[in-house]
């Protein structure tokens, strides 16, 4: 829930309730203010008949005088107690009881309330209006003013989620002149300034390793290639030199792999070229023919067009010989390779394990799953960082005892 | 023939120079650029093999005095980095070659061979060893008088073992040299072993006696 909604659904509640209990209380307070007046009034009416009444003391005999609507006058028992005041359902009614010539008389005068109730009711109306009115007119500017006021926050949160750390530069928030948004945005650019510098530092750290094992590897390889040419040589050395040679051949091109990883990183690959796909794939599986017979796999292409993409070749190259060579180094002898382009996506699938890999390990670094002891568990992590450079998506699919992989690089 | 060997790492430059000078080559090492200008100014090399980064400087500036002086030593960089700006700057500034760290001995002998048959005048492109004479400008094989029809991976194997003769050289060198880029991305060496089988046959087909020999399955060696 949005938080201009959670506040504003604590005002509409304290609306709500405040609505129920001022509406009632209102229209009782109106209606004893409303029924003192008339019986003020009643009282009034009752004091200016008296004198008029007392004329028939003075006069007996006289006929009553004439009383006005509402007032009546007749001969009643003697009733203790003064005068009383009380409501019929559309009356509020003064009983009064008078001596007049030794006879008593009961005089009731009546008042009637449908009038007032009827101004009550409008009254009531009318609040609740100006009250609903008022309320909402609060809400929506309340909830205008909040948009604005918290406009710099969305446009931070939007920038934030737009943010990679591997971005080129800092991140930049719009300047706030709230003091809590500019406090929050001093903060959130801190933070991810101190990532993006621990980012970069890791990243020229893993480089400058990269570099500089680059010299010893060489100096070791040139020794082991020099001890190869000693002799006499027995075969135990020669197994020795020639496992030691496997070795330092598999860092050196960890070494690569990684140096590579961190030169896509850094976008060190500019240069861009309109490149067709399939011609690359192509290519690639004559160059790959020698370990594709060796495994007796049957290759089935299926290009519906020519695929072209525009980015670096040699990344493209890079893209393709990773998902490629991963297809036949993981495939069963006498397997299948399938390389298929349609509709701007490249599927390349292949018989193998015939479970699906872990979709969710299969792009991290050095996570093998092959019976391959060799390989590197780099290639995957390359072919992903070449995607997210160029805005490509890659799908790994378990499918008909095929692992496929899916590069759809135009939508 | 003269190499000069640019080179700060000692251990590397020696194993440079120990691989070389079984091929008659004659070598010198320097490992600082100082040294370095000092004598290219007073020699002659056939080839240079540059390190880039030397505890005195950049051996760029090696390379740029060189061609200032109009020298036309053939010259290999030899470095670390890898970057395609690195070698695009090194071979503007007019290196021939340019080999990243770490390298096999035969892959920068083979090199070496081809910068100084590069920069060598007319007529030398025919290399004559161990009973076979190839072209390399025509890129054909002949074993005395018997043209030998070779692929291309053949062709190319055969000039690689050429190079190395009467030296062990390694499979993964072999690989490396006839994949490219690509190698690496496999953990077989059975493509070699084909080609190989395919190229002695060639050869002896065109009365060539076999003399390259398999080493206890580390590498191979022709000799000659």
């Amino acid at each position: 829930m949005k938080l201009l909604n959670k506040t504003l659904q604590y005002y509409f509640w304290l609306s709500i309730v405040l609505l129920m209990v001022a509406i009632p209380v209102f229209y009782f307070v109106l209606q004893r203010i409303v029924i003192s007046n008339i019986d003020a009034s009643l009282v009034a009416s009752k004091t200016e008949l008296i004198p008029r009444l007392r004329v028939m003391e003075i006069h007996p005999g006289t006929p009553q005088p004439r009383l006005e609507d509402g007032v009546t006058l007749e001969k009643a028992p003697r009733q203790p107690g003064g005068d009383s005041l009380y409501t019929t359902d559309k009356y509020r009614l003064l009983t009064s009881y008078l001596v007049i010539n030794q006879e008593t008389y009961r005089l009731q005068i009546k008042s009637s309330l449908a009038d007032h109730q009827r101004l009550i009711g409008s009254i009531i109306i009318l609040q609740s209006v100006l009250l609903i009115l008022l309320l909402s007119g609060l809400l929506l500017i309340n909830q205008s003013l909040a948009r604005r006021i918290w406009k710099p926050f969305y446009q931070t949160l939007r920038k934030l989620r737009a943010y990679k750390v591997d971005d080129p530069g800092p991140l930049q928030l719009t300047p706030s002149g709230i003091t809590e948004f500019a406090e929050l945005n001093t903060a959130v650019e801190q933070l991810a300034e101190r990532s993006r510098q621990s980012y970069l530092s890791q990243k020229e750290f893993a480089e400058n390793a990269s570099h500089e094992l680059r010299t010893p590897l060489a100096v070791f390889q040139g020794k082991l290639e020099m001890l190869m040419q000693t002799s006499p040589l027995s075969e135990q050395q020669a197994m020795l030199i020639s496992e030691l040679a496997d070795a330092s051949h598999r860092m050196a091109r960890l070494n690569k792999g990684l140096l590579l990883l961190t030169r896509i990183q850094n976008g060190q690959f500019p240069e861009t070229a309109e490149v067709s796909v399939r011609d690359a794939a192509r290519h690639l599986l004559a160059q790959y023919e020698p370990q594709i017979s060796q495994q007796r796999l049957s290759v089935e292409e299926d290009w519906l067009d020519e695929l072209k993409v525009t980015m670096s070749p040699n990344l493209l190259e890079v893209l393709l010989g990773n998902l490629l060579s991963n297809a036949i180094r993981h495939n069963v002898a006498g397997g299948k390779l399938v390389v298929k382009g349609a509709n701007g996506a490249l599927t390349i699938s292949n018989t193998g394990q015939p479970y699906p890999l872990p979709e969710e390990r299969i792009y991290q670094r050095f996570a093998k799953n092959s019976k391959d002891a060799e390989s590197m568990g780099l290639g995957l992590e390359i072919v992903r960082k070449i995607c997210d450079l160029y805005g490509f998506e890659v799908k790994y699919r378990w499918e008909n005892m095929l692992h496929s992989f899916q590069v759809i690089m135009k939508s | 023939m003269k190499i000069l060997i640019i080179e700060d790492e000692k251990a590397l430059g020696q194993s440079i120079a120990d691989y070389l000078q079984a091929e008659s080559y004659t070598c010198e090492l320097v490992a600082d650029k100082h040294t370095a200008l000092q004598r290219i100014e007073s020699f002659d090399y056939d080839c240079i093999l540059l390190d880039i980064s030397l505890p005195d400087g950049n051996g760029l500036q090696v390379l740029k005095a060189l061609r200032d002086n109009n020298k036309t030593d053939g010259v290999i960089i030899i470095s670390a980095r890898d970057g395609i700006d690195d070698r695009i700057t090194g071979l503007q500034l007019g290196a021939d070659d340019y080999l990243v760290k770490p390298f096999h001995l035969s892959e920068l002998s083979a090199r070496i061979a081809a910068v100084i048959r590069r920069r060598r005048f007319s007529g030398s492109s025919i290399i004559e060893a161990a009973g076979l004479t190839v072209d390399t400008a025509a890129r054909t094989v002949r074993a005395g008088q018997q043209l030998a029809d070779l692929t291309r991976s053949e062709y190319d194997l055969l000039l690689y073992l050429l190079t190395n003769r009467n030296r062990v050289v390694s499979k993964h060198a072999i690989a490396e040299h006839l994949s490219g880029d690509g190698e690496g991305l496999f953990d077989n060496y059975d493509f070699i072993y084909a080609h190989m089988k395919n190229l002695k046959k060639k050869l002896m087909q065109a009365g060539w006696a076999d003399r390259i020999k398999a080493v206890y399955g580390m590498g191979y060696k022709l000799e000659a």
